[in-house]
């Protein structure tokens, strides 16, 4: 297939509650799990071959679409920039809205960005959930995640007595 | 369900509400795979990581990931001082406790805890400084350490090597017939330079003069070591070039018009600055100027120079960054109203020292001002040393004061020394900071405080 195929076809993606979406190839090549099916798979562009994608809902699916075709365009984030200093001031305003939403469809969505192997998508949803994160005491995230304090009091002891070195 | 609800008293709904609201919660560390939950975790800084590890057991054991921490630590040379550090020990022993309950102990993390020990004693120690009185009445005019050894020059002729852990004078280097107003130290060798015109190679472990490097007309200003080379500046208007194992003038670089001040070798270039109010750069190998670098509108008095970029400071009162390879002016950095005494260079971080008693720090790479330390607590006279030890400042003055600053704020932290008489002749020459610890040469104009080395440890 060429890179002329890659930006004018479409292609048919089944979900795993078996719904079929056709999305146009220039959106779905953030993906590159499925711009590598296309690649090395030769699956034809335009015809019936639908891609399953047994890890994606119909619902996370239709966002994840929705959030490549507004990134279509944009300049892709290199691997190098792992090894930048991690910024999470820089989420795009448009991103910020998109990704008001709640806890489990952010769950979902890292999931199939990490499964789709969208970068950009991947980035964004793990920074969202770190700002969910910074500044809050332990047990504000345990009331914002719904999780248990499962330390026994002398753990607990333990690792205050270890913070204890960072403060000032 | 929605003809129920709207039937409920407001009661009964606040309640569906706390029933309902934990189903809509995700705890994405404890549910996702781990390399997703370590990669939102990757966006926390450590103090963060620390915080939220006091969440539950699994957030612990991911919050404490090695790898997660050794990338947290990247700037592994910040660590590498603290390897062997009281503070460190003092870290793995506290912690290991937890050992028992959450497996091995990240070393990285112990690493930064104890960096961190390390700052807040900088920052609130009051633990007495160490003292080695020496030099009688005699200015300390350069200082360098090196792990245990101090080595300290003086207008009085001699040098001395000191013991940091007996706090005893282990050697004098006695030689030179005038002052000595330079000095470098690699460990194992000492070079000095003196009005004597000469320089002596001393050998470190038994304090004997080596070899005496004849050759300059008039003082030798200011001398630069690497490997078995030192290149030294005159107030001959000459540059020399010498091999320190046997002795021999390699190289006499002449161009200069006036005194040499300051002078950087790193193996590839010398750079040097002068009286002629001009910065000359040369190869040493070929013993040709390559550059002359002018711009300035009087003396050149200090110099940086990180292989790349040569920064000079001058009387004229603007610091330049110049191109070492291209030999152009790249930035002119305009702010201060007196000379630039002395500098520090990170990365694109300068920090300079002013006569004006002011201390600025620049981004060299954009060549703009970044913050200039300034209020009530700024020096009250003229700026002689400055060092950057990340996150800190120490900045000391013809005041009789060393100062702590915070690098990324410009925020005043605290006076590390005050002398008694300060204001009034008590000054600090020389100061010499590394992640650990300071030490400063101070003295008095007019004989009201003692000659002497102050040393202060903050690996308590």
């Amino acid at each position: 297939m060429t890179e002329a195929t890659l930006t004018s076809g479409q292609i048919k993606l089944e979900s795993s509650d078996g719904e079929t979406v056709t999305v146009p190839l220039n959106v779905i090549k953030l993906s590159a799990t499925i711009k590598t099916m296309i690649e090395d798979l030769g699956i034809e562009e335009d015809n019936d071959d639908v891609v399953p994608l047994p890890n994606v809902t119909h619902v996370i699916l239709n966002k994840v679409i929705f959030w490549c075709d507004h990134h279509k365009d944009d300049i892709q984030p290199s691997e190098d920039d792992d090894n930048k200093e991690k910024r999470v001031d820089d989420i795009d305003p448009w991103d910020k809205e998109f990704l008001k939403v709640d806890q489990g469809t952010l769950f979902e969505l890292i999931q199939a960005a990490n499964y789709l192997d969208i970068k950009g998508l991947l980035d964004v949803t793990c920074k969202t959930v770190a700002n969910m994160i910074r500044g809050k005491t332990p047990e504000e995230i345990r009331k914002t995640f719904n999780i248990k304090n499962d330390f026994t009091p002398e753990e607990e002891e333990q690792i205050r007595k270890e913070n204890a070195w960072c403060e000032e | 369900l929605s003809m129920l609800v709207p039937r409920c008293q407001p009661v009964r709904i606040l309640e569906l509400v706390e029933l309902i609201n934990p189903q809509l919660c995700r705890d994405f560390i404890t549910n996702l795979p781990r390399e997703l939950s370590l990669k939102i975790l990757s966006y926390l800084a450590p103090e963060d990581l620390l915080i939220i590890s006091l969440t539950s057991r699994q957030w612990y054991i991911m919050c404490s990931d090695l790898l997660l921490w050794k990338n947290k630590c990247n700037y592994l040379s910040q660590y590498e001082a603290i390897t062997d550090s009281n503070a460190l020990r003092k870290v793995i022993s506290s912690t290991s406790k937890l050992s028992s309950h959450f497996g091995p102990q990240n070393k990285f993390k112990q690493l930064f805890l104890a960096k961190k020990s390390i700052q807040n004693n900088w920052r609130n120690s009051d633990k007495p400084p160490k003292i080695l009185k020496g030099h009688d009445d005699s200015v300390i005019t350069c200082l360098q350490v090196k792990k245990d050894l101090i080595v300290s020059g003086s207008d009085d002729n001699t040098l001395k090597l000191w013991s940091i852990s007996s706090l005893k004078c282990v050697h004098i280097l006695n030689g030179h017939t005038g002052g000595v107003w330079c000095s470098e130290f690699d460990g194992s060798i000492v070079v000095s330079g003196s009005t004597d015109r000469n320089l002596r190679v001393w050998d470190a472990r038994n304090g004997n003069c080596v070899h005496v490097l004849e050759g300059h007309t008039s003082t030798v200003r200011c001398v630069s070591l690497c490997g078995n080379t030192v290149v030294s500046g005159s107030r001959d208007s000459s540059i020399r070039i010498w091999n320190v194992k046997s002795g021999k003038c390699v190289h006499v670089l002449n161009g200069h018009t006036a005194a040499v001040r300051c002078v950087k070798y790193n193996g590839e270039f010398v750079v040097s600055g002068g009286y002629d109010w001009t910065v000359k750069v040369w190869s040493p190998k070929s013993a040709e100027c390559l550059h002359t670098l002018q711009g300035h509108a009087n003396r050149v008095y200090s110099l940086e120079f990180d292989g790349e970029h040569i920064i000079s400071g001058s009387l004229d009162t603007i610091i330049k960054v110049w191109d070492v390879r291209t030999g152009n002016l790249l930035h002119d950095l305009v702010g201060h109203r007196s000379l630039t005494s002395s500098m520090s260079l990170r990365d694109k971080i300068l920090v300079s020292g002013n006569a004006d008693s002011t201390v600025k720090i620049w981004d060299t790479g954009r060549g703009e001002l970044k913050l200039g330390l300034q209020g009530k607590d700024m020096h009250k006279s003229a700026v002689t040393c400055v060092q950057l030890v990340d996150p800190f400042i120490v900045t000391s003055s013809d005041d009789g004061t060393v100062k702590l600053w915070d690098l990324t704020t410009g925020e005043f932290v605290r006076n590390l020394i005050q002398l008694k008489s300060q204001g009034s002749g008590g000054v600090v020459w020389r100061i010499f900071a590394d992640q650990k610890r300071l030490v400063a040469a101070v003295g008095s104009r007019h004989g009201t405080e003692e000659t002497r080395l102050v040393i202060m440890d903050f690996d308590l």
